[in-house]
């Protein structure tokens, strides 16, 4: 959401690997969420630009609590829940030269000093390459998207000095994908209507959470997710009450409760498929070994074969 | 003589309505069978109006209440009951009246041209969304995004008036262009975000982050609450000539402004610094 009103800088995993000497983590800590994330592409891997690894690379983390990451990160700047966007605002503040009127270097921002940001704002100008990563500990405080508005604009303007760059650690195999297939299909990434016939866009309205909290849905398909796990109680309530039609390879807290279970085989094991990484680079998978169901596409496709042929006869007044 | 259409609801409907047909403007050369077989869509289909309303048509004479003897001449629209599950009323209007008796759902006089639209109850979000002109008057609260832009859409509000007498939810009056916002009560975070001109002022507390990235324009804040960001600063104490005005206006629109117009002072602070600082936001200091 944060991109579509001022857009976001950003490179691919690989430029990272090969690049960056200046790493940011604010609000996540791949060190637990994406085990393979740190060695594989960020701070400790080895590229082409970057020959020495994690002794050619600053770590900074941005975070309201000690982590596994921050114990490896050069600079630690423990902040007050909450308060990112008053960050980034300051830090957009310090790297354009504009004046804090009425703060002095031991002003608190965000719990931290002023000249701890000063600083930061500094080593972000010298880099040569920065990447900030934020993840969710950012949007998912108060402000949320506010949060990666103000972020991304601070990113785009470091471009104005360095090579700067902003990537969504994104969580969950292939959370990525719909978002990116919803993007090339109807121009939106996510919270499309289709009841009129075309998309309609806006989150806050079409957002699952917000639909089913209202009560404005009869029926849910669910498709490679776990709302029974993720979403609120009282939301999970309103879907017990309603038919709930769920595809899924494995068993979950949705399943037990779902009306219709139809089991597929998982992609990227039992069927092909295409994963998006978090760096939105899109990443085919084969088939490994065979499964005694069918891919999602499959059912999918079958289901909307089935309902087009019921929609014609009830058109045709049969 | 003015066209009055009451719309009474027969019951509440289960699956929300966007009933952006229902405008002074399309009703006002229509009959009642015309009125009845209007199409709303239901979920995903298109039903007919006379499903959820029962439609009453009347003529009253009514004079101008500004320029004495002049007789009205416009569409009147009274819908009675709770149109919480109804969207998009009033969508798009451009002249007459439309009257909610009781509360009412999202973008209710979204992108609305003119004409007069109350609502005696609550409001949803996108209140007056992106609307170019005319005047909404809710009097009780309402949602988030009122007068703001739609995602994607640089510009909100770009004229016109909206008076809300109770509370207001997050990011009033987002990227707005010009036209004025007043609410009585407290409001939610973010007022005035992203604000590139017009007026917005708040009676009550507002949230945190107020006028963030606003670019121009004015916030009048009646009960200053938090701080204001670092990228605003402090500018003068005086009496600004411009309130009276507001203050007038408001009175005039029937708007029960909790201050005096006589001996209020105000804190001028300029901002937001990372957008140019061409932003005000006036802190009343004494009243």
């Amino acid at each position: 959401m944060a991109r579509q009103l001022v857009g976001l800088a950003s490179c691919t995993l690989g430029e990272v690997k090969n690049r960056a000497d200046l790493l940011i983590y604010w609000g996540a800590n791949p060190m637990e969420s994406h085990m393979r994330h740190l060695s594989r592409y960020s701070a400790m891997s080895k590229g082409m630009y970057t020959p020495e690894g994690r002794k050619g690379r600053k770590v900074v983390v941005i975070d309201v609590r000690p982590t596994p990451t921050s114990k490896n990160a050069d600079i630690f700047l423990q902040v007050t829940p909450g308060q990112d966007f008053e960050i980034a605002t300051v830090l957009r503040a310090l790297v354009n030269g504009v004046a804090l009127h009425g703060l002095t270097d031991n002003s608190l921002i965000g719990g931290v000093p002023l000249a701890k940001w000063q600083e930061l704002a500094e080593l972000m100008k010298q880099s040569s390459y920065g990447v900030v990563m934020f993840g969710i500990g950012l949007t998912q405080s108060r402000g949320k998207d506010l949060n990666i508005e103000q972020l991304s604009t601070l990113v785009s303007e470091l471009n104005k000095f360095t090579r700067f760059y902003g990537i969504a650690m994104r969580g969950h195999g292939n959370v990525n994908g719909s978002n990116q297939v919803m993007t090339w299909q109807t121009g939106y990434p996510l919270a499309v209507n289709f009841n009129r016939g075309y998309p309609w866009y806006n989150p806050g309205e079409f957002s699952v959470v917000d639909m089913l909290h209202r009560k404005e849905v009869d029926a849910a398909l669910i498709i490679a997710t776990d709302p029974g796990a993720h979403l609120p109680y009282d939301i999970v309530r309103y879907l017990q009450s309603i038919p709930t039609i769920a595809i899924e390879p494995h068993k979950n807290l949705t399943t037990p409760w779902a009306n219709v279970v139809i089991p597929v085989a998982p992609a990227g094991v039992g069927a092909e498929g295409t994963f998006y990484r978090m760096d939105n680079v899109p990443l085919h998978v084969k088939k490994i070994i065979d499964f005694p169901y069918p891919s999602d596409v499959e059912v999918l496709r079958s289901i909307k074969e089935r309902v087009s042929n019921v929609k014609n006869r009830q058109r045709a007044g049969l | 003589m003015c066209k009055q259409i009451t719309l009474i609801l027969k019951t509440e409907p289960s699956l929300p309505v966007e009933a952006e047909n229902i405008t002074p403007d399309n009703l006002s050369s229509m009959d009642a069978t015309e009125i009845n077989n209007l199409l709303l869509w239901y979920g995903n289909e298109q039903r007919k109006l006379s499903e959820f309303f029962t439609v009453e048509i009347s003529e009253v004479e009514e004079v101008d209440e500004f320029e004495e003897g002049t007789p009205l001449c416009h569409t009147r629209i009274i819908i009675k009951g709770d149109l919480i599950r109804f969207k998009r009323l009033g969508e798009g209007m451009s002249s007459g009246e439309l009257l909610i008796e009781g509360s009412v759902g999202f973008h209710t006089g979204a992108l609305m041209k003119g004409g007069t639209l109350i609502v005696r109850g609550n409001a949803g979000d996108w209140l007056g969304a992106q609307m170019e002109g005319g005047k909404i008057i809710v009097q009780g609260s309402a949602g988030h995004f009122i007068g703001s832009g739609y995602r994607g859409n640089p510009q909100g509000m770009r004229g016109g008036m909206i008076l809300i007498n109770g509370d207001a939810g997050q990011m009033v009056g987002s990227r707005m262009r010009r036209g004025v916002i007043a609410i009585n009560g407290n409001c939610g975070d973010a007022p005035g975000y992203r604000m590139l001109a017009g007026t917005l002022l708040i009676g009550g507390v507002p949230g945190i982050r107020v006028g963030a990235n606003m670019k121009r324009g004015t916030i009048i804040l009646l009960k200053p609450g938090e701080l204001l960001l670092p990228t605003f600063y402090y500018n003068c104490t005086y009496r600004c000539p411009v309130w009276g005005l507001l203050y007038r206006e408001l009175k005039d629109q029937g708007f029960n402004l909790q201050c005096s117009n006589k001996d209020i002072y105000f804190k001028r602070y300029s901002g937001d610094g990372n957008e140019g600082g061409k932003g005000e936001i006036l802190t009343c200091h004494s009243h």
